[in-house]
């Protein structure tokens, strides 16, 4: 951050840095930031995009490929042939791995050497190398891979959203993104940038009840940070509270509340990874939801998500220039901000605390791993089923000659502390009973700040101001 | 053969360059190569949008033109990233027809398009 303000037309006296933040940004093999990433289940493609041929693909900046052999398994593997280095996505598929093209060695799943057909018999060559290859699982049309040491291999994590509300049902998306993955993911930590990018600046993108300037906060959960904005429409309250998720994870609530009607949904429209291709490349992946109490009215357009498409403005490359020069979206905001974003140009503000919190707690993780910990993993209850605190509120909570920005946070807090209390309640029942608590606040009107106890306060020492 | 007759519509789809919307001869109408473009003025985004968007500006020169029950005979598709879009256009393309009466159809990559938008598609239309 710059340390003295310059002269008016000096930029001459304002070099810039490029210098970036390498220790959150670069993930090759052996970096900080990737040994941290590496820890974790990681999405890597679509199912629906692994076909008969082997895939080439480049993950945390490792060339690999791909594939699916015929036994039905998948394979991950390290691109290049073990014994003379040529690309396995010319490789064949086989009943049980995959076969190199160029000499014809033969390896398993797990990168065992099944077959050197050069080698004369009772050659034990086979049995002295491995193959690198990594762990896989299929979830919700998703391809996972873990890319850590395979002796510190974590349970996948099921988040409960992905499971609940009954009926759930879940389209995989993925979106490219040609810049480094922490600018990325922290959109979803800078929750003001709804009001201007997708209204205030640009024009109404989403819906008009965005462009109304929330009050924003970060309180820390287990997973990682709760990010919250609350907004007034009219005689409502509407929080929007998104998850984020160390290290890379988050979700978010729809993007077509128009503010009017009553709504609680302890769930979400959206859960996505950010995945590093490489350091200057990365995949927005996950899931759209579609149930009945994150979407009612069935707002969502299925046909629209998927690879490279999803059903909201603004979040690829594919509008006209002009376009997108006047009304830019997520994409262009972020992608804009370099193949790899500099911090030490940047000079962050009181409506970035999360994006500092962020920081704080990846830098944490990564510290974890240096130090020779295994970082924390999403915590795993008896149906190993993971809680989140993802919400999107919409109660009446009409305006009072008290100061509604006061009212406003009292609310968002108090709710927020609500999921947040919750979580060891069974996935399900959990919604029914925060609603039956907000409701009861509701009722007393305990909204109002002047009707609140302050020992009933959310904990603050948990909020990050 | 009759004399050509060449239809401009004031409030049809934008016009971006110097052309009729469509030119009819003998019961044929030959369709200009319609933009995704919206009455707005702006592009959806997502080639899905922009093929839909495309055929509804198709139909409504179509529909003007007094053409709008005739019988699509060929189309002719133009798009600037063939790799990324050409499956995903199909996909809503195929939905657009009966399967039993297809349009012969050419599809082509081709490196730029007007207003930067990423798919055109013209038509020639037989009246029955």
């Amino acid at each position: 951050m710059a340390t003295k303000k310059r002269p008016p037309f000096g930029g001459f006296y304002n070099p810039l840095s490029r210098e970036d933040d390498t220790e959150l940004t670069r993930v090759g093999p052996g970096t900080p930031c990737g040994d941290y990433l590496r820890r974790y289940w990681q999405p890597i493609a679509l199912v629906s995009e692994v076909k008969e041929m082997p895939i080439p693909i480049r993950v945390l900046g490792e060339d690999l490929v791909l594939f699916r052999d015929k036994s039905g398994d998948l394979g991950l593997v390290h691109r290049h042939c073990s014994h003379r280095g040529t690309s396995l996505e010319y490789g064949i598929i086989a009943e049980h791995g995959i076969r190199c093209a160029y000499h014809g060695w033969l390896y398993n799943v797990d990168g065992t050497v099944e077959e050197t057909p050069s080698e004369p018999p009772g050659s034990r060559l086979k049995e002295s190398i491995c193959h690198g290859a990594y762990r896989t699982h299929e979830f919700a049309g998703l391809v996972f891979a873990y890319m850590g040491p395979p002796e510190e291999t974590p349970d996948f994590p099921v988040y409960d959203t992905l499971v609940w509300p009954d009926g759930n049902h879940l389209v995989p998306y993925k979106l490219d993104m040609p810049c480094n993955w922490l600018q990325v993911h922290e959109n979803a930590a800078d929750p003001i940038h709804t009001a201007y990018l997708h209204s205030i600046v640009t024009g109404v993108q989403f819906t008009p009840a965005f462009a109304e300037l929330p009050v924003i906060e970060f309180f820390e959960t287990p997973l990682g940070l709760l990010s919250v904005a609350t907004r007034r429409c009219a005689d409502n309250l509407w929080i929007r509270a998104s998850d984020v998720i160390l290290p890379n994870v988050a979700q978010f609530g729809t993007g077509f509340v128009d503010g009017s009607k009553e709504k609680f949904a302890l769930c979400a429209a959206f859960t996505r990874w950010i995945v590093p291709v490489d350091d200057t490349n990365c995949w927005v992946i996950g899931v759209r939801h579609f149930n009945d109490v994150i979407d009612p009215r069935r707002e969502g357009r299925e046909e629209d998500i998927g690879l490279g498409k999803i059903d909201l403005m603004g979040q690829t490359d594919e509008r006209p220039y002009i376009d997108r020069q006047k009304s830019p979206g997520d994409w262009d905001a972020m992608v804009a901000q370099g193949p790899i974003a500099i911090h030490r140009n940047e000079h962050l503000c009181s409506t970035d605390k999360g994006i500092a919190q962020l920081r704080r707690q990846l830098r944490n993780g990564i510290g974890a791993v240096r130090s020779g910990a295994v970082p924390a993993q999403p915590r795993l209850y008896g149906t190993g089923i993971v809680p989140t605190y993802n919400n999107e509120t919409i109660l009446n909570v009409p305006r009072t000659t008290a100061d509604d920005t006061t009212v406003l946070r009292d609310f968002g807090r108090k709710v927020c502390a609500e999921a947040i209390r919750s979580e060891p309640l069974p996935v399900g029942e959990r919604q029914e009973q925060v609603e039956k608590a907000v409701r009861a606040l509701q009722a007393e009107g305990a909204f109002y700040p002047q009707a609140a106890a302050p020992a009933q306060n959310f904990a603050e020492g948990a909020v990050n101001v | 053969m009759s004399e050509p007759i060449h239809h401009f519509f004031q409030d049809g789809p934008v016009a971006v360059a110097p052309y009729s919307h469509a030119v009819e001869v003998d019961g044929w109408l030959f369709v200009t190569g319609q933009m995704p473009i919206l009455p707005d003025g702006t592009v959806p985004e997502g080639i899905e949008a922009q093929t839909r968007t495309v055929f509804d500006n198709l139909r409504s020169v179509m529909a003007r033109c007094g053409f709008e029950n005739a019988h699509i005979v060929q189309a002719r598709v133009f798009l600037t990233r063939f790799e990324a879009h050409y499956e995903r256009m199909n996909a809503v393309y195929a939905k657009l027809f009966p399967p039993e009466s297809l349009p012969a159809r050419t599809c082509v990559g081709v490196t730029g398009l007007a207003r930067g938008c990423d798919i055109e598609i013209d038509l020639i239309v037989k009246k029955s």
